[in-house]
């Protein structure tokens, strides 16, 4: 008897949800986009009942004690509605079935997908008012003229165009760069590796970091931790949901030891399952003189960790990722002497680079069929100790110019290298836009990093990354840019495209009159 | 005007030239125009800068250079090949030894070194031919040579670093293994590093100065080459090398060493050899490729005439030119000249 009385609670109580939301929904933003927001509710609701009705035969002391939290959950009020539909969902799943963690993503999932669409869809109910706005005023300006009007509402349509074009692009690119992604970078215990990999961690990645020396590595690991829980108690919203996925760990691997780098490959697909993205970031220099002056040592070192080690773990990461599902993506960091321009004073280094290219031509031809992409990433040039060892005050007067510090560029590269799609692709910092800025602010760029004793100026690591926080939501000039020339190609032809209607409809209006 | 002031005082070490080439340095990471710089157009990272900065008057290499007067190059050349017992290497040997040149020939095993020598020796006479042993992935043994050199020879006036492996094998990287991988890598790209270290340092100090050659291989153009990457990478890095290493010699006022390349296209040697088991390359093979005795009989005379000349310029040899590579695939295809002609093709 018991069980048949609140069995019938159950719908109310959801029912009551459900107007509750409606109401809510109305309130904000009174306009025929909400009910599609509504119905989507609906749906999802009413599969929430059958749910119910299908465990009918669940024991009765359970059900109560569900009761109850319910109505705690509901008497919550505010963010009432969707930690209590989450949490409706968490229970009925967690007595139907075993694998309660898969269905708890699932509704992580499934929140993270709803609450995406409401926002995309309020931003369509503004832009559409504010529009409406202008339209009118537009209309007033007008003072009822038909041509007018005609070009206003020409106009409003281009702009109701190129804003869902634009709309979409940035809906899609937010889809691409969700979802952890598992990451290897190689020689990531300092300099741009390590910044590669915080970035990757501070976006919400499983990041595998690796060096020679096992202590090095627990450092970084043990710094990165740090660095990720700060993270986390800064975040909000869904930048705290993204960055609970996000882990670090560390192996110790020599990539120029075979064994070392199959180790580095079990080691990763143990403690992530598959492998994402890889990156051959380990490489070294040995200063900056004649060949005549390097040692034996020298050369090999830098022969086995550049070109060695690349190959080995390009081939490596390909043998991982050919076997799972998902394509997987491996990075070959480029450098000087990539581009076939000789290197003197580095021409050890440049010539293992310059090989390590024409290794990317083979392989886009070898893995042509796979779900493999093999790229190229260029860090341009990067204030770390590759750079900076044996460099003198003239270079370093230089690198004031063109230089830039490792988080500056694992910003810019990160994003690029998450969503990076097929294979083939460079990703590049130093790009046409950022050489033109760096050379026409040369002259403010003076003592940027070095004085004219090459006393480095900029602060060490640590200080840098305490001002990281504020760091990172800075507006910068030159992401913008970069920003500005992939989307504007798009705004330009639409553009056009909607110039050529107007004018060619005006014309066409005027014709029978002159 | 006022700008080029200010620029050239911004940057004292870069030269901004008055045909307005700009040039930058590029100690170490450095791309500036990806697009660009891989079609080797725009701007070109020549580290111009670095010339008055590294350029030390008083270092002992270059009192040493400057003080001894330098004498004529005169055949009879010495000559100095790395991994010369057989395949190219012996070839071009060979082919020296007839035009009269003394001949240092080396390789890694001692007894492929002592047969080697024996014949050449039988054929040539005594007194013109010198054999060691020498694996150049290590450095002692490359510095052992050059002692063996200087004591059999004096001096080297050609020192050919021919020395090469592909594992003998064709297959995708993903299949290839540890050994085989780092044997290429180390023997191609280190031991040639190893070597021209070595032939440099040893002919700054000779009155006559040497002239260093690099063998090329396929890919050294950027060109692809799968089935055998990581050997194209390599043979990439060695011309990378060398236009690296011209441009150190010249920043250093080295005149009387210089460093060529020497491309002998394909050659019908077990390293090309080893890799026909498909029908596109059993096609190249035949329509390109010639026997070691054919490439050695033009390269030779070719690389005589350098310090024949006295000429002091950086060349780039080829046996195999663009022109006639398209001229045989074009007879080949007109006429089927050269079909089945190393290899049966079906």
């Amino acid at each position: 008897m018991a069980t048949v009385v609140k069995l019938h609670l159950f719908p109310e109580s959801l029912n009551r949800h459900r107007t509750r939301l409606l109401g809510r929904g109305f309130g904000l933003c009174p306009s025929p986009g909400v009910l599609g927001f509504g119905h989507n509710c609906d749906g999802f609701s009413v599969r929430q009942c059958r749910a119910f009705r299908t465990e009918d035969d669940g024991d009765v002391k359970e059900k109560k004690s569900r009761n109850l939290k319910k109505n705690e959950v509901n008497s919550k009020g505010e963010n009432g509605f969707w930690s209590s539909l989450k949490s409706i969902l968490l229970r009925n799943f967690m007595v139907g079935s075993k694998s309660d963690d898969e269905y708890r993503q699932a509704v992580v999932k499934v929140e993270g997908l709803l609450s995406s669409i409401a926002i995309q869809i309020g931003r369509y109910i503004v832009t559409m008012m504010s529009t409406g706005v202008i339209l009118s005023i537009g209309f007033q300006m007008s003072g009822g003229d038909s041509q007018m009007d005609a070009l206003i509402w020409y106009s409003w349509l281009g702009g109701v165009i190129i804003g869902t074009m634009i709309g979409a692009n940035m809906v899609l690119e937010e889809h691409c760069r969700a979802g952890p992604r598992n990451v290897v970078i190689t020689g990531s215990t300092r300099g741009l590796g390590k910044a590669l990999a915080r970035e990757f961690l501070l976006s919400g990645d499983r990041v595998i970091v690796t060096s020679r020396s096992l202590e090095s590595v627990q450092a970084t690991v043990k710094e990165l931790e740090e660095n990720l829980k700060e993270g986390i108690a800064n975040a909000v919203g869904s930048s705290l949901t993204k960055l609970s996925h996000a882990k670090v760990v560390g192996i110790a691997c020599d990539v120029c030891e075979p064994h070392d780098v199959q180790r580095l490959a079990d080691f990763a697909v143990k403690e992530l399952g598959y492998v994402d993205i890889w990156i051959n970031n380990a490489g070294t220099n040995k200063g900056f003189r004649p060949l005549l002056q390097f040692s034996d040592e020298d050369i090999k070192q830098i022969v086995s960790t550049n070109l060695v080690g690349s190959i080995l773990c390009t081939r490596e990461a390909m043998r991982v990722m050919r076997n799972q599902a998902n394509a997987g993506h491996i990075f070959n960091m480029d450098g000087a002497g990539s581009g076939g321009s000789s290197t003197p004073l580095t021409a050890v280094y440049g010539s293992t680079k310059c090989g390590l290219r024409q290794l990317q031509g083979s392989l886009l031809k070898e893995c042509k069929r796979s779900n493999v992409g093999v790229h190229t990433a260029s860090p341009g040039m990067v204030l770390t100790d590759l750079l900076l060892s044996g460099s003198t005050v003239q270079n370093r007067q230089m690198f004031n110019i063109i230089c830039e510090l490792p988080e500056t560029v694992a910003r810019t590269l990160v994003p690029r290298m998450r969503v990076v799609k097929g294979t083939g692709k460079a990703i590049n910092y130093l790009t046409p836009p950022r050489i033109l800025l760096a050379l026409v602010t040369a002259w403010l760029r003076r003592g940027r990093w070095f004085d004219d004793q090459g006393r480095a100026l900029y602060a060490a690591e640590a200080d840098r990354l305490r001002n990281w926080a504020e760091d990172r939501a800075r507006f910068s000039f030159t992401d913008a840019m970069e920003m500005y020339t992939e989307n504007t190609w798009l705004s330009v032809f639409s553009l056009s495209v909607v110039c050529a209607f107007i004018i060619l409809s005006s014309t066409g209006n005027n014709m029978p009159g002159t | 005007m006022a700008a080029t002031t200010t620029l050239s005082f911004n940057f004292p070490y870069s030269t901004l030239s008055s045909e307005s080439k700009l040039s930058l340095s590029s100690p170490s990471q450095f791309k500036p125009y990806t697009v660009a710089s891989r079609q080797n157009v725009c701007i070109s990272t020549t580290a111009t800068l670095s010339v008055s900065a590294f350029r030390n008057p008083t270092s002992p290499m270059f009192l040493a250079t400057a003080s001894r007067n330098a004498e004529p190059m005169l055949p009879p050349f010495n000559v100095l090949i790395t991994g010369s017992t057989k395949g190219i290497g012996y070839a071009l040997a060979k082919e020296f030894l007839k035009a009269g040149d003394n001949v240092l020939i080396c390789s890694r095993s001692d007894e492929r070194v002592e047969s080697a020598v024996q014949s050449l020796r039988v054929e040539f006479g005594e007194q013109y031919v010198w054999g060691t042993k020498c694996d150049v992935r290590i450095a002692e043994d490359v510095k052992n040579l050059v002692s063996f050199a200087q004591e059999k020879l004096k001096y080297i006036d050609i020192w050919i670093n021919n020395a090469g492996s592909n594992a003998y094998c064709y297959k995708p990287l993903v299949e290839a293994s540890d050994e085989d991988l780092i044997e290429v890598v180390t023997t191609n790209t280190l031991g040639l590093m190893i070597c021209c270290r070595e032939a440099i340092k040893m002919m700054v100090n000779q009155p006559r100065g040497g002239h260093i050659f690099n063998i090329d291989g396929a890919g050294s153009d950027g060109r692809p080459t799968p089935r055998f990457a990581a050997y194209g990478a390599t043979k990439r890095s060695v011309v990378h090398l060398t236009k690296s290493l011209q441009a150190e010699l010249q920043m250093q006022d080295v005149k009387n060493v210089v460093v060529h390349n020497l491309s002998p296209g394909m050659v019908t040697t077990d390293l090309l050899m080893s890799g026909v088991n498909t029908k596109q390359a059993k096609f190249f093979i035949n329509v390109l490729a010639e026997p070691a005795e054919v490439v050695a009989e033009y390269l030779v005379p070719n690389i005589r005439s350098i310090p024949a000349n006295g000429s002091k310029k950086p060349t780039y040899i080829r046996f195999l030119t663009g022109l006639k590579a398209y001229s045989q695939i074009f007879s080949r295809l007109a006429f089927g000249a050269r079909r089945n002609r190393y290899i049966l093709e079906d």
